[in-house]
């Protein structure tokens, strides 16, 4: 994600107005991201142990669900899922695709109005670091952050697992985030796929609603290779950086000539080359 | 929203379970009928709220359907047992029943009551239950009137 982040911009329910909604339709590459996104969240959600036969539906929790692009995942999987979401906008937008969960309108800062224990899990793509916004006097992102914590732990079934991947915006946020996790009572933690790559790298929440399970420990990181991506060498590239800091090739008559040539050709006001170009000073005071 | 999803929500406010009021739209959505999910969420389900919600709901040319829903939540473990040995014929109009309220009706436009006054908005099959959309108890005089008229 480049350029401002969006929670900067304004509260969701205003950020994400029709415009922004009708990206979620037509954005390939967004569709493409959030759905890969859903897919991993979705495999950190499920139980380790199917409780009854494989392949059981299951309810689910879809919390910032949007246009529904993760609730598609979820039906795939043959689930059936309550999304939940501030933006009007992007519930309508869900509606009219015919999405076959349902979705209720709420502010998951405000705290999940479910009964205790009916979800068998909860995904989550891209809302979190909304919570950590105060858009509003009375909004503390502690505060918000707790109640969302809280009454999510209480609708999921003891020992239901949540997936929820977020884009934080530096280690105080992710450390608040997992803090108020935990006073509420789930025990797992951070997990970073592809930690090593700036762009592909993304961050989830993998919880658990109840103490730790010896499987947790199964939860592993995606890395660059299992995807088939090209894991970049990164000793190759900073050997290459500090070989030319230490040839020096900026100041030599070649450089000087070649970069000249190029300004000119981009319509630059250029000096002409001279015999003193990318000579060494004498050394002498003026 | 699904009669599964009402049954699992509460008021924002109060913690307590909603009253359907004021349906004015409905769809009944046919949907894959699998038993297993129903006998997956018969636990969770609050009996009483989803005979309240059911009646709400049932078209007059419902009624047998809705006597179809005994009085009593049905004994979870026994129909859990049938569901495993593949006994599961004997229950198979109530799962049926059960499919028909929960997965396949929607609730597309109408009221959702809170026993103690606030009332949220149910519109194009999505609730609003965001605290400042909440018609408080002592606005809703000036709020229903105009509702009603339309």
């Amino acid at each position: 994600m480049t350029g401002t982040r969006p929670e900067y911009a304004a509260p969701p329910q205003f950020y994400y107005n029709a415009d922004e909604a009708r990206k979620y339709l037509s954005n390939s590459h967004l569709v493409e991201t959030q759905t890969r996104l859903a897919q991993r969240a979705l495999e950190l959600a499920s139980p380790v142990s199917p409780p009854g036969t494989p392949g059981e539906p299951l309810l689910f929790l879809d919390v910032g669900c949007g246009t529904g692009l993760s609730g598609d995942v979820l039906t795939d999987a043959g689930h059936h899922w309550v999304g939940v979401d501030v933006s009007e906008f992007m519930l309508t937008v869900a509606v009219e695709r015919d999405v076959d969960g349902d979705a209720v309108q709420l502010d998951m800062g405000a705290g999940l109005p479910f009964r205790i224990g009916v979800f068998d899990g909860a995904i989550s793509v891209s809302a979190l670091q909304w919570l950590c916004n105060a858009d509003r006097t009375e909004h503390e992102p502690r505060r918000r952050l707790r109640q969302f914590f809280t009454t999510l732990y209480a609708s999921l079934r003891k020992g239901a697992r949540a997936a929820l991947q977020f884009y934080p915006s530096g280690e105080a946020q992710i450390g608040m985030i997992l803090e108020q996790a935990r006073v509420a009572g789930f025990s797992g933690g951070l997990l970073v796929d592809y930690p090593h790559s700036t762009r592909a790298k993304k961050f989830y929440l993998a919880l658990r609603a109840g103490p730790p399970e010896p499987g947790d420990g199964s939860l592993q990181p995606l890395e660059e290779d299992t995807e088939g991506n090209v894991a970049i060498d990164f000793q190759r590239r900073r050997q290459r950086r500090c070989r030319n800091r230490a040839g020096a090739t900026h100041s030599t008559r070649e450089y000087i000539e070649r970069k000249k040539q190029r300004q000119a050709r981009q319509g630059k006001a250029v000096r002409p080359p001279s015999k003193y170009s990318g000579r060494r000073r004498s050394g002498r005071a003026f | 929203m699904r009669l599964l999803t009402h049954n699992l929500l509460v008021c924002p406010v109060h913690r307590e379970a909603l009253r359907i009021e004021q349906v004015r739209e409905l769809e009944v959505i046919a949907a894959e009928y699998r038993p297993e999910f129903i006998v997956r969420m018969l636990p969770r389900l609050d009996w009483g709220v989803l005979r309240a919600a059911a009646a709400a709901t049932a078209a007059a040319a419902e009624a047998g359907r809705l006597e179809a829903l005994p009085p009593q939540a049905p004994d979870v473990e026994a129909i859990q047992a049938a569901l495993r040995d593949g006994q599961v014929a004997q229950y198979e109009g109530l799962l049926q029943t059960l499919h028909h309220f929960l997965v396949e009706t929607h609730v597309i436009t109408a009221r959702l009551g809170c026993p103690h006054g606030e009332q949220y908005a149910i519109d194009g099959g999505i609730p609003n239950l965001l605290a400042e959309a909440a018609i408080s108890p002592d606005a809703m005089e000036d709020v229903a009137a105009p509702a009603v008229a339309s």
